[in-house]
């Protein structure tokens, strides 16, 4: 057990954007020359402070942001041997780079990204109608959209990842059909179907406070969400996450560590890291992250130590996220299923399964996956301690 | 707990008060003594008053006096009302140079309190009738007036407030002079609050209201008129001796338990007790005999010599019946304890408070309560929330049904889940009272509505004057105990005034309306309603259920039903999306605290099958009309 609390995979968090998106809540600043080799430079100075946390294999490395297409090739090269060159690898490695629908998503580039050791693509689409990329501020338009994935694909890609949005205000549900169907058409084997979700602070959050915007209710998102689970499972892909789906063999190794909470290390400006049962995240400032690394500090903001009342629920609604759901042992040991979870789970036939010692959600239970959640917690926990009636009374 | 005047300790000792008063007063003495109450409507001044009587006889000098003195609990005194009898033994030299005692005894100034105040009547042989002089004759002058004239009580008519500009005193003279038949020179003129016309007011005590008969010679007759708990003596009897003699070391009895005591000491109320070694024939005061609970020492109850005894007890007497009943449930099932603890501490100085325990699906272990009334039940929950510090949930409060069964057994049913199935049911019986309303004519018609829709029965109308009228109904008790005042009040401006005496039971098309979730019946929502009312109460219900009741993964039907006859229904949809889109790993620390916080509302949920409801829905709906 002491082994695998340290960390297997690894995040990078690439702080820079060309433009912020209304919606997004990710941290990230302009991108200004100057500042990426100053970034790089302390992204690497933290590898090295933090060397010990890491226990290998490493199985998967994932560049997110901000808009980590912005690095150079060259760049990203750099990073991943300095990685290998200071930890062990496993001999299948996902390396996923997500980028943007830009000038430069062309082949040549791809090609180049392969090079330095990026072997997945994850390619922020969000739609193929310019109205909509439009609706949420998005700098690309469709048809350099559609030309990223294609390029990705000529390229060498095997890999490739897109990302769509629904929920968008007004909307059409063929409108999203048609998303999901050119995606699966020009070859994506991975798709992220995310819901339009409104997050504080972000100038998306400012126009519904307005009024200016109205965002579809819970039930018409509902759909959505359903008849995107019909047509891709159709087209073969399997739905494994709330929001993910994927071709046999092309699940994204790398996010399902989060949902199964194995370790891992987060680098860079409002980088998460998860090990020895412990959560921590680096400030979310680069200035301030570049700073406290040149005088040899570490740049962490904060962190916290689980409870195993805390662990527990986190088990429970991450796995719930996910068609392969909890295990039941893990939130009650002993070899017989305790009885109130199997009452809630029997209380909810249609988005509960009980299969193999663990419950799964369908797809209708990934989608009140938190409702659930709550549910199972309250019974799981309350298993160790039912509350007992006041002393002296008879009704 | 120490609040009530039995703990206020001494007060203002006068030191004269040993030389005029001898141990063991002589009977002859007792022709110098006036026994006397002051009633009135509510905020008329009869608080003020005593304490300008007490003032003027010396019993209180003025440095000391904390207005209204006698209301010494601070709801009383918010409420502007008087809680529990107190009673205060007073000197007087009169004019013609003689000493005068004069027992003031205090009476509860509130409907719900009518016998008590009835007892404390019979006490005395006299009564100050005070009316303000911008209001004129209101509900309860009259209703208190008829208590004082059953007991054959001399009265001294008072108009108070004549200080006020808007003081109408022709008019208030002239409602006096048709009500009581007196001359209007005997009506005095009075302000409790400069002290004008005061003085007169004793002179008229001891010159009008006859002095006490009796001889301290026969066996012995007490009325216990009040008693409060004293956690080192025990309960203590607040008593007028009629006849006989009562002092240390004697063995009384009390006339409806049987039960007997040593008497430890006996004295007299001067605002804290003060022994003497005998109380005899036409005195007031106290005795203290280690009696454990209030709830031995009755109102009304007559106290004797268990080696002297009397025949016949005083007459009078009559166990106080709790009117209306509510449940009352702690917000945090935890508090069960406390809340139970709470009770039988107030029970300690509330004879009239019952409760036995209760539990309901909805709302956990709690208890059901008997209270006199409804201001009585508002005052227990005030203290339990404000002394006790407790978070309570209140039913909303029901009468007491009477059931006859097929079978011809009768039973009393004071909690509307206990009512036995339709079928099994002859006829229900629900309390009547009959109601006295005035009000101002030009409101006449709205409190007829108002009346009317509340299923009341028109009686008579009498006219105070031209411009009052008095209005008597007879209504069910149920229609008058939740706002039924607050809506009179509303109608009529706040000019009407409301009184209201227990008459009977009488059968009503009376049923038991459930209200089902998911076909499941929830007991603490059922109620009994009035056929006509069922329809418009259940539709209210399901609505306000549906409102509050968040949405679940499954469908929830309400409905409101009767028997097996659904009458109303609302439905809520069930929940299809509540997930958040994404979570990776920077999300897990923020989504999980969310999670932590949903669920510590969900303790809040009472969990009903696999429904959760919101303990805010049970409060809502239990408060709704």
């Amino acid at each position: 057990m002491k082994g695998m609390s340290r960390a297997a995979a690894i995040y990078i968090h690439v702080p820079f954007c060309l433009r912020k998106c209304p919606y997004c809540d990710f941290y990230s600043v302009v991108w200004k020359n100057g500042w990426v080799e100053l970034y790089l430079s302390a992204l690497l100075a933290e590898l090295d402070l933090r060397l010990d946390s890491v226990d290998g294999p490493i199985s998967s490395v994932y560049f997110g942001g901000g808009t980590p297409s912005l690095l150079s090739p060259e760049a990203i090269g750099r990073i991943l041997t300095r990685l290998r060159q200071l930890l062990p690898f496993a001999s299948e490695v996902e390396v996923t780079l997500e980028c943007n629908p830009s000038a430069n998503a062309r082949a040549d580039f791809f090609r180049a990204l392969l090079q330095a050791g990026v072997n997945r693509l994850s390619i922020g689409v969000q739609s193929f109608q310019d109205l909509n990329l439009k609706k949420l501020g998005r700098i690309h338009d469709a048809s350099e959209a559609l030309r990223a994935v294609r390029e990705a694909r000529r390229a060498g890609f095997e890999n490739v990842s897109v990302d769509l949005i629904y929920g968008i205000p007004n909307q059409r549900m063929s409108e999203w059909l048609r998303d999901l169907q050119l995606a699966v058409s020009e070859g994506a084997t991975h798709i992220s179907a995310y819901e339009l979700t409104v997050e504080p602070g972000t100038a998306l959050s400012k126009w519904v406070e307005k009024g200016l915007v109205r965002l579809p209710g819970p039930d018409r998102v509902a759909e959505f969400y359903l008849r995107a689970h019909e047509l891709l499972t159709e087209s073969g892909f399997e739905h494994y996450e709330v929001s993910n789906y994927s071709l046999p063999g092309f699940r994204c190794r790398h996010n399902e560590g989060y949902w199964r909470r194995t370790p891992y290390l987060g680098l860079g400006p409002s980088a998460h890291s998860f090990f020895r049962n412990c959560r921590s995240w680096n400030w979310r400032d680069l200035r301030k992250y570049c700073s406290l690394l040149e005088s040899g500090r570490l740049p962490l903001e904060s962190k916290e130590e689980l409870s195993s009342s805390q662990e527990l629920t986190e088990r429970v609604f991450l796995g719930l996220r996910t068609r392969d759901g909890v295990e039941i042992d893990s939130l009650a040991p002993g070899p017989e299923l305790p009885a109130r979870l199997r009452a809630v789970a029997e209380e909810y036939r249609e988005h509960l399964e009980l299969d193999d010692g663990r419950i799964r959600p369908t797809a209708l239970g990934m989608l009140v996956a938190e409702e659930l959640a709550l549910r199972l917690i309250r019974a799981a926990l309350e298993e160790n301690g039912a509350r007992p009636e006041p002393s002296g009374f008879s009704a | 707990m120490a609040t009530l005047a039995g703990e206020l300790g001494f007060i203002g000792l006068i030191g004269e008060t040993k030389s005029v008063m001898s141990d063991g007063m002589e009977n002859s003495q007792a022709k110098r003594i006036r026994n006397f109450s002051i009633i009135a409507h509510i905020d008329h001044g009869k608080s003020t008053l005593a304490d300008r009587l007490l003032e003027l006889t010396g019993t209180l000098r003025r440095e000391e006096m904390v207005e209204q003195v006698l209301d010494s609990m601070d709801l009383e005194r918010e409420r502007g009302i008087t809680i529990k009898a107190h009673a205060a033994t007073m000197l007087y030299r009169a004019r013609d140079g003689q000493d005068y005692v004069l027992n003031l005894i205090d009476t509860p100034g509130h409907v719900d309190f009518s016998y008590e105040v009835s007892r404390s009547l019979a006490a005395c042989e006299g009564a100050l009738l005070v009316v303000d002089a911008s209001q004129g004759v209101e509900a309860q002058t009259i209703s208190n007036l008829y208590l004082a004239l059953e007991n054959n009580l001399t009265i001294v008519p008072i108009i108070n407030k004549i200080d006020l500009s808007v003081a109408q005193i022709d008019a208030v003279k002239r409602q006096l002079v048709e009500l009581l038949g007196v001359d209007p020179d005997e009506i005095l003129l009075v302000s409790a609050k400069t002290g004008q016309g005061v003085e007169e007011v004793l002179e008229a005590i001891v010159r009008r209201i006859p002095p006490p008969r009796g001889e301290a010679t026969q066996p012995l007759r007490a009325l216990v008129f009040d008693s409060v708990f004293n956690s080192y003596r025990g309960a203590i009897a607040y008593v007028r001796v009629f006849e006989g003699s009562v002092g240390t070391g004697d063995r009384i009895r009390f006339f409806s338990t049987g039960k007997e005591y040593l008497v430890d000491e006996v004295g007299i109320l001067r605002l804290g007790y003060h022994p003497r070694e005998r109380l005899s024939a036409g005195e007031v005061g106290y005795i203290v005999a280690g009696i454990k609970e209030v709830a031995d020492t009755r109102v009304g109850d007559t106290i004797t010599r268990a080696d002297f005894p009397a025949e016949e007890p005083l007459p009078g007497f009559r166990e106080a019946k709790p009117m209306i009943f509510a449940g009352l449930f702690p917000a945090a099932s935890e508090g069960f304890e406390e809340l139970r603890s709470a009770l039988e501490k107030l029970r300690l100085n509330d004879a009239a408070l019952s409760f036995e325990p209760e539990s309901s699906l909805a709302l956990g272990f709690g208890f059901r309560c008997g209270f006199l009334g409804l201001l009585h039940m508002e005052i227990v929950q005030e203290r339990l929330e404000r002394e006790f510090g407790l978070d309570l949930v209140t039913t909303v409060p029901n009468v007491r049904y009477r059931v006859r069964t097929r079978k011809g057994r009768v039973m009393e049913v004071d909690n509307p889940a206990k009512l036995p199935p339709p079928g099994e049911i002859d006829r229900i019986e629900e309390p009547y009272v009959e109601a006295v309303i005035i009000v101002p004519s030009e409101y006449i018609g709205a409190v007829m509505q108002l009346v009317q829709e509340r299923r009341g029965i028109y009686l008579n109308t009498q006219y105070l004057d031209p411009t009052r009228a008095e209005l008597h109904y007879e209504i069910p008790l149920s229609e008058i105990i939740f706002d039924f005042y607050d809506k009179l009040k509303s109608v009529t401006r706040g000019y009407g005034s409301l009184d209201y005496e227990f008459k009977g039971y009488r059968e009503g098309a009376l049923q038991k309306l459930d209200i089902l979730i998911n076909g499941e019946p929830v007991d603490a929502l059922s109620v009994i309603v009035h056929r006509d009312k069922a329809y418009e109460y259940g539709r209210k219900v399901c609505q306000k259920l549906r409102e509050l009741i968040p949405r679940q993964l499954f469908q929830v039907a309400i409905q409101a039903a009767i028997g097996s006859r659904v009458i109303a229904r609302e439905t809520i949809q069930p929940l299809r999306k509540n997930v958040t889109a994404k979570c990776y790993g920077g999300d897990v620390t923020r989504k999980r605290k969310l999670l932590e916080k949903q669920r510590e509302g969900k303790k809040r949920m009472k969990q009903f099958g696999k429904v959760e409801i919101p303990q805010e829905a049970f409060l809502a709906v239990l408060r709704v009309e």
